[in-house]
């Protein structure tokens, strides 16, 4: 038995051994470093005037070495904006600088990664606090990258800044970005683009409070889009609003009576006029 | 007449100690889940990866073909391993150890050949018990999620102060001690029929059938003696309701020794009251032999 026993454990030991050498692989080890980097560098982000210079100095090494030694995985190339991230949160403005350019002109680099890039190099000048040159930045990340959802939502970034800061801007940026979006919705009517840019619309105006104008835009979108993605995205902020908040029912039933119309499930059909019923008796 | 608990227990340690032989089909087991978890560990690197990283990816998502994804997810995979090999394999290797273990009590020879033809005689029989326990074992699991999900709903509703604070915990370890007890209690039941299959050469339906009388007339005794050896288990299962939270408090490997570990303990517990409750069987029975 002590044969058989030791002979399993020479099989178990050896397999490991054999599979550890012959499953090495840089992906695998680059994942491996950037995982230990990304929890390290969780801890600094707490507080980073704080945080040991040897963690910080850590994080910093580990990047660095994943790019020097596996440049050619899928993890380096996020590893290029994680350590621009990385200097911009410790302050090293012009080490995230030339790294986020590099990005930016690398032909390597695909449209998120250059999106990313494009938002990184306005947040390194919001940090210092050059909102001006960060705004141009945001602008052309804005034009220039519109269907990236970091693209999509810099319009709602820019307004947030001016609210944040209590500055008057602030409803004059929301009504700015709502305005872009209905010219995108419009431009991209039917399309994913399109779909995003109206539930910005909603998410705006809502934001706003402006009720009516939120329904307007479900409406339309109602309309244009399948109904499997817009009922369930706006029936309950739809109930929320307009049959206990403002106290006007009959606006969503006249969104369900919308949504009854292009519905061909019955059980659907019969759970939306279950809804109306419902409304109607609160209604009465 | 009351049952010596205390006297079986001493009574399985010395055989266990006097005849380590029987102890071998349970490192068997062990052996093949030791490879099973190591073959899951390098599944996401090549040259496993090329056949595990379509398969993962379309079941699971493409986080769970990379670091730390793969070390998440090793238990659930690791568990599956063990269903095959609990089906296909462990409950064949189980029966031999009964097997020894009736053979070394009569004194009769231990003959290798004889046990795995006597048991590969028995494989149908012993292949659709395991797929019955397991099925029974994943009900549970699937009752669990019900029950505590419900009881979830409910607190939610009417406690809400406790939703986020207490309660997430107090759902956890209920989950753990839910299939705990519940895992206990299938065996109760059913664990004799192996002996039943093996020993007395019952068929299947029978055997199952005895199972359950025996496990209901001596449900106190089969209980605890199940109960005592599984208590090894309980901390383990804590830890591996945990694994998340231990995996992000210390470093993902450690999802791979809390494995290992188990594979370790689960040799000598599930020896340990398999042999304990074929010995009652068969003190019951040679105690019946005696009464006619």
């Amino acid at each position: 038995m002590k044969k058989i026993l030791i002979l399993m454990i020479v099989i178990l030991a050896g397999l490991f051994i054999a599979l550890e050498f012959i499953s090495s692989s840089h992906e695998y080890d680059a994942e491996k470093l950037f995982y230990r980097a990304m929890k390290i560098n969780k801890k600094i982000a707490i507080n980073p005037d704080v945080a040991p210079p040897m963690m910080v100095s850590s994080v910093e090494k580990i990047l660095k070495d994943i790019l020097k030694k596996y440049p050619d995985t899928e993890v380096a190339k996020s590893t290029d904006l994680a350590l621009a991230e990385f200097y911009i949160q410790n302050k090293k403005f012009d080490e995230a600088l030339s790294i986020i350019e590099s990005v930016l002109k690398s032909k390597k680099s695909n449209k998120g990664m250059l999106s990313s890039a494009q938002f990184m190099k306005g947040a390194l000048y919001e940090k210092q606090g050059k909102w001006e040159r960060a705004l141009q930045e945001y602008i052309k990340l804005r034009d220039n990258y519109k269907d990236t959802p970091i693209g999509l939502q810099i319009p709602v970034y820019i307004a947030r800044h001016y609210s944040e800061k209590g500055q008057d801007e602030a409803k004059k940026a929301y009504e700015d970005a709502a305005k872009y979006y209905e010219k995108l919705a419009n431009e991209y009517k039917g399309k994913p683009l399109g779909y995003e840019a109206t539930n910005m619309i909603v998410s705006i105006y809502f934001g706003l409070k402006e009720y009516d104008k939120a329904g307007d835009a479900i409406e339309k979108a109602v309309e244009i889009y399948p109904l499997q993605l817009t009922l369930s995205r706006y029936a309950p902020s739809m109930e929320f609003v307009f049959a206990k908040q403002l106290k006007r029912p009959e606006r969503v039933i006249q969104f369900y009576n919308a949504a009854m119309k292009k519905a061909e499930d019955p059980k659907l059909k019969k759970a939306l006029q279950d809804r109306i019923d419902e409304l109607g008796k609160k209604d009465k | 007449m009351k049952y010596n608990l205390s006297k079986n227990w001493a009574a399985t340690f010395q055989a266990l100690t006097q005849k380590p032989a029987i102890l071998l089909p349970f490192f068997i087991i062990a052996f093949m889940e030791g490879i099973a978890l190591e073959l899951i560990y390098f599944s996401a690197r090549k040259p496993l990866a090329i056949i595990a990283s379509p398969i993962v990816r379309k079941f699971f998502g493409e986080s769970y073909v990379h670091y730390p994804g793969n070390l998440v997810l090793l238990p659930k995979l690791f568990f599956y391993a063990q269903i095959v090999i609990y089906i296909f394999v462990s409950v064949f290797l189980m029966s031999i150890a009964i097997q020894i273990y009736k053979n070394t009590r009569m004194s009769l020879p231990v003959v290798t050949g004889a046990l795995v033809k006597n048991s590969l005689k028995r494989y149908a029989a012993l292949f659709v018990y395991a797929v019955i326990v397991i099925g029974l074992i994943l009900a549970m699991q699937k009752l669990d999620v019900l029950v505590f999900s419900k009881i979830s709903r409910l607190v939610m509703k009417y406690i809400p102060a406790l939703s986020n604070t207490l309660a997430p915990t107090i759902f956890a370890l209920g989950s753990v001690v839910f299939l705990f007890v519940s895992h206990i209690l299938i065996y109760t039941f059913l664990l004799p029929t192996l002996a039943f299959i093996i020993v007395n050469g019952k068929p299947l339906w029978k055997a199952i059938w005895s199972s359950l009388c025996f496990g209901i007339r001596n449900f106190s005794t089969v209980f605890l003696l199940i109960f005592m050896p599984f208590l090894f288990y309980l901390p383990l299962s804590i830890v591996k309701s945990l694994s998340l939270t231990i995996m992000d408090k210390t470093f993902p490997e450690i999802n791979l020794y809390i494995s290992t570990l188990s594979i370790l303990i689960s040799a000598f517990v599930d020896c340990f009251f398999v042999i304990a409750v074929t010995q009652f069987v068969l003190d019951r029975s040679d105690l019946e032999t005696k009464k006619r």
